[in-house]
């Protein structure tokens, strides 16, 4: 795969950052941009969801979920033993990995659908699936016996999470109105792409902010910022060849396996873990592992999901 | 930075490296890969070794390092 029209567009942000432009998008149209993506995804996912419900969707799903409490549980040690950070610091920043990408999930869609490769269009109902276990797990984590955080306020916290309303939601009307839908698509389908290409032109400008940070938090969690995400996406394509899935679908895994969170997770972490540090997992996530996943990650992403799908082919 | 830290470095960068070695003629991005994990191998032996961690290691005389 060549590098996407997409991927372009955050470059340019990059570079505008680096060279100094004060170029920047108003914050009321990013936030915009933003809840436009989640429900375009969201209203996708629940169409697609109206043709495919079935037993093996629900496997599928908690399958799935799995990975989204497998991940924090393998990042957090190495975050608290290796890295040396706090206890709360590891589990916020674990979290962070445990969880999904909603603009590295829509880049490897637009991707996918350029170069006409099939996938099961069912998956955004696994990026609504993989936003919360991270969260849960990664509260657990930290949690001790003085934590005045109780249960049913991260229960709250996590079913009102706006990304979370926002890509739920969607699901929802996509999946009760059906063909219907087709009423407000030229909106969320045609518009998309030109959406997301703005979305990741911000995106390209907070990264390059956020690499200035680096500086201070160190060569370690650049580095497992970095490998983190080969990690997780490898036991991820595993899990997806498992399933099933098409090799667009191995691939939509791996992705989702390797990408980590930067609207959802943030912000449930701070409300769950006031104490921890959120600038870490906040730098680790939008500073090196979303512009390396969606740069250079995504193409070794196809290449393993390739292998997979021909090893069991 | 710790000696964990130097070793959990020098593994992320070495991974790196193997992966865009390994993908030279199947990635338009292998190169990458090789860059950066060329770098990391590099920044954590030289961090590592202007760290007081590397200190104990590298200037610990031999006698002692026998008796422990």
């Amino acid at each position: 795969m060549q590098l996407d029209i997409m991927i372009l567009f955050f470059m340019l942000g990059v570079v505008a950052r680096l060279i100094g432009s004060e170029l920047k998008l108003p914050k009321g149209l990013y936030q915009a941009i933003s809840l436009f993506l989640m429900l375009a995804i969201g209203l996708k996912g629940g169409m697609a969801l109206a043709e495919h419900v079935s037993l093996e969707l629900i496997t599928q799903s908690l399958i799935i979920m799995l990975l989204g409490l497998l991940f924090p549980l393998i990042a957090f040690p190495i975050l608290n033993k290796i890295g040396a950070f706090s206890k709360n610091d590891s589990a916020a920043i674990a979290a962070h990995f445990g969880s999904v990408s909603i603009g590295t999930f829509a880049v490897a869609i637009a991707l996918l659908e350029s170069q006409n490769i099939v996938y099961e269009t069912y998956f955004p109902l696994f990026v609504v699936l993989l936003e919360f276990p991270a969260i849960v797990v990664g509260f657990m984590l930290a949690k001790d016996k003085n934590s005045n955080v109780s249960m049913s306020e991260w229960g709250k916290e996590i079913i009102s999470n706006q990304s979370m309303v926002l890509m739920f939601g969607g699901l929802i009307i996509g999946l009760i109105a059906g063909e219907q839908s087709v009423k407000v698509m030229p909106l969320f389908s045609d518009l998309f792409y030109g959406v997301l290409a703005l979305f990741l032109l911000e995106m390209g400008i907070v990264a390059a902010e956020r690499i200035k940070d680096l500086k201070q938090n160190g060569l370690f969690l650049t580095a497992f910022s970095m490998v983190m995400p080969i990690i997780n996406g490898t036991i991820g394509g595993a899990v997806g060849t498992f399933l099933g899935f098409s090799a667009g679908g191995i691939f939509l895994t791996i992705v989702l396996s390797a990408s980590v969170s930067y609207i959802a997770v943030p912000l449930a972490m701070r409300s769950l873990l006031p104490t921890a540090n959120h600038s870490l997992g906040l730098t680790a996530s939008l500073g090196v592992a979303f512009p390396f996943n969606i740069v250079i990650g995504l193409p070794l992403y196809w290449l393993m999901a390739s292998w997979y799908f021909n090893f069991v082919s | 930075m710790s000696y964990p830290q130097f070793i959990f470095c020098m593994f992320s960068g070495g991974l790196l490296l193997a992966i865009g070695l390994l993908t030279t003629t199947l990635l338009s991005t292998s190169w990458f890969f090789i860059a950066i994990g060329g770098s990391l191998c590099i920044l954590s032996g030289i961090q590592f070794r202007r760290s007081s961690s590397a200190l104990v290691i590298l200037t610990k005389p031999k006698s002692l390092v026998q008796q422990k």
